[in-house]
């Protein structure tokens, strides 16, 4: 938590305002952040626990500025992260752009760098977020925590404040829909942001349950398209199942997939993966493969 | 500062033989807007033509001019950086320009992990005639990171745009100025930093978003003698290795003759492997680096006077 806080303070963009929302009443966390003298930092506690989504909402409505990026509590940024992403949203050219970056997935097997790759022109959002086209994984991804938008975006799509998971990626879907919104990247490959993936893990696990990723799928239909609806089926629904190992789930969630269409190869290949390799070997295989793979460096080629 | 927290950088840059153009070189580093470094240029030529040049520099705060009669690009780097006490050191040549986000993107790298001991970044070529030569250049596209020393052969930037820790360099006793350009094994020192940071458990990140231009223009007959100085260097250095006795680095030497065998060269001039004479270059080095004084507890090549002039 200090962590966080202080990556945002310790930023080389001066002029910023950095409000902390204590989710619920916790004097023991608002006493350790007011220990750190930073005029620029606002601390609000809320008087009941919201959830992510409401807790994001209310840092909005404290917010002063116009350009609003959020920081999850076990994650950090890179000094640079807000100076370079505010450049390219003042260029964008979109009124209310949500940009992005590249961050680092840091678990104790090592460190991923994703995005592995950018949306291709014209790719619907939900299927840059959730098909794959290779088994290594984290091609799509988001982080809420390498995310920065406008305050006005945000108020005319907040947050959805009655979900238990999803909230983020329901909101990424429904805002880039919203008119003069649209998803971009910095162009730079370098990451900006450290997302720490072990503690996220562990928070995931026991908040989420795979019959909730699921529902979430089935009420959120309308903003997926057919074939991100499968992925998400195939990939994000059986992670969650696998990782509770409910074997039970093994064949309905397949079927149910299929009900909508045929998964694609890789989609399979990825769902018996998912099931049949523990997360900790998948990470450290796909580790290894993106360093024996990782473009090769040159000298002299007359750049 | 207000931003409290950055670290302080030193940019260290030791200079011979370029006169007055290492002017250019100075204006882009001071055009840099970061809150906290300062420039120290160690001059190491017989004439005055560089300290003529730097007078109008002399007024800034920022600016420190070192005279030296020390010999190499080591000993010039490690006089400048004892003179200072910056927490990360920046290194470029004489002959290159930097961009303006240079030093800060460069600290940036060192937040990534902090166990990070040495960033290097990519070295571009300014405008030349690529018909009558060539400016020796490093270019990745993604950014790595090396975690152990079996990671090496990812890891080969230059000291033209590099980055230390000041407390790695420290524990490492410095650069051994027996390595690099103008010293007895000619090349090699960023190659032995690298190698004895990983071997100590530091890691080593590579990123293409800390940049220079480097301006250093060489005719295309130059490269067999660049080339041929390279390897010596790198013989002498893993003979070092093997004399302090780290013979695990033997494998990084596998993987370095699969590249020799096989693949295009880490250093590649015109597309010519110029295979025998990389190997006749690199055994020369290791021999001679057998046969040099070594001081194991520093892991360094003993620099004594003697062997020195005997070398030549």
């Amino acid at each position: 938590m200090i962590r966080a806080a202080k990556s945002a303070l310790q930023q080389t963009l001066d002029a910023i305002e950095v409000i902390v929302v204590i989710d619920g009443p916790d004097e023991e966390t608002l006493k350790t952040l007011l220990q750190i003298e930073d005029p620029r930092l606002r601390v609000v506690m809320l008087s009941s626990h919201l959830g992510a989504g409401g807790a994001r909402n209310a840092g909005v409505k404290e917010a002063r500025s116009q350009w609003i990026a959020f920081l999850d509590d076990d994650d950090e940024w890179l000094p640079q992260k807000l100076e370079i992403q505010l450049q390219a949203a003042k260029q964008s050219s979109y009124p209310n752009p949500i940009i992005s970056c590249r961050f680092i997935s840091r678990t104790e097997e090592g460190d991923l760098l994703w995005p592995r790759r950018y949306p291709r022109q014209d790719e619907p959002l939900s299927e840059y977020l959730f098909c794959q086209s290779s088994l290594f994984g984290g091609e799509g991804f988001l982080a809420m925590s390498s995310v920065l938008s406008t305050k006005v975006l945000l108020q005319k799509a907040p947050f959805r404040e009655d979900l238990m998971a999803h909230e983020d990626w329901e909101w990424l879907l429904q805002g880039s829909n919203v008119e003069g919104a649209g998803l971009e990247f910095l162009p730079s490959r370098d990451p900006l942001v450290i997302w720490n993936m072990e503690e996220n893990r562990l928070r995931i696990s026991t908040a989420n349950d795979w019959r909730y990723s699921l529902s979430w799928a089935q009420t959120n239909r309308p903003l997926l398209t057919p074939r991100a609806y499968i992925s998400f089926l195939m990939v994000q629904v059986s992670l969650h199942a696998a990782r509770m190992r409910e074997w039970r789930a093994f064949w309905s969630i397949f079927l149910k997939a299929c009900q909508h269409g045929r998964p694609s190869l890789i989609d399979l290949l990825a769902y018996v993966l998912i099931w049949f390799i523990p997360q900790p070997i998948r990470r450290r295989i796909v580790i290894l493969h993106d360093k024996i793979l990782s473009p090769r460096w040159s000298r002299n080629e007359g750049r | 500062m207000n931003r409290s927290g950055f670290p302080s950088i030193t940019v260290i840059i030791s200079t011979r033989d370029r006169g007055g153009h290492i002017v250019k070189t100075i204006e882009t580093i001071l055009e840099n807007d970061y809150p906290h470094f300062d420039l120290i240029i160690v001059d190491q030529n017989e004439d005055d033509l560089t300290e003529t040049s730097l007078k109008p520099f002399l007024k800034n705060p920022q600016f420190r001019y070192l005279k030296s009669h020390t010999q190499g690009l080591s000993a010039g780097r490690n006089l400048g950086i004892s003179h200072t006490e910056g927490e990360i050191i920046a290194l470029t040549d004489d002959d290159c320009e930097v961009t303006t986000d240079w030093l800060k993107e460069l600290m940036t790298a060192f937040y990534v992990d902090r166990r990070i001991g040495v960033v290097f970044g990519n070295v571009e070529s300014g405008p030349h005639d690529s018909t009558a030569g060539f400016i020796p250049t490093y270019f990745r596209t993604e950014p790595f990171l090396a975690s152990t020393w079996r990671e090496k052969h990812h890891v080969n930037g230059m000291s033209a745009c590099m980055g230390i820790r000041r407390s790695l360099w420290e524990s490492l006793n410095g650069f051994d100025e027996m390595l690099g350009a103008g010293s007895t094994f000619k090349a090699g020192e960023e190659t032995d930093f690298t190698i004895r940071a990983l071997l100590t458990g530091h890691f080593v990140y590579e990123t293409p978003a800390v940049r220079v231009i480097h301006q250093g223009f060489r005719p295309w007959e130059k490269g067999r003698i660049l080339i041929q100085g390279y390897l010596y260097g790198t013989g002498a250095t893993f003979a070092k290795y093997l004399k302090c006795g780290h013979g695990s680095v033997i494998s990084i030497l596998l993987l370095m003759g699969w590249r020799w065998a096989f693949q295009p060269p880490a250093v590649d001039i015109g597309h010519r492997p110029f295979r025998l004479l990389r190997l006749k270059a690199f055994v020369k080095g290791f021999l001679d680096g057998l046969m040099a004084p070594v001081d194991r507890s520093r892991g360094h090549f003993s620099s004594s006077k003697l062997f020195r002039t005997q070398k030549g």
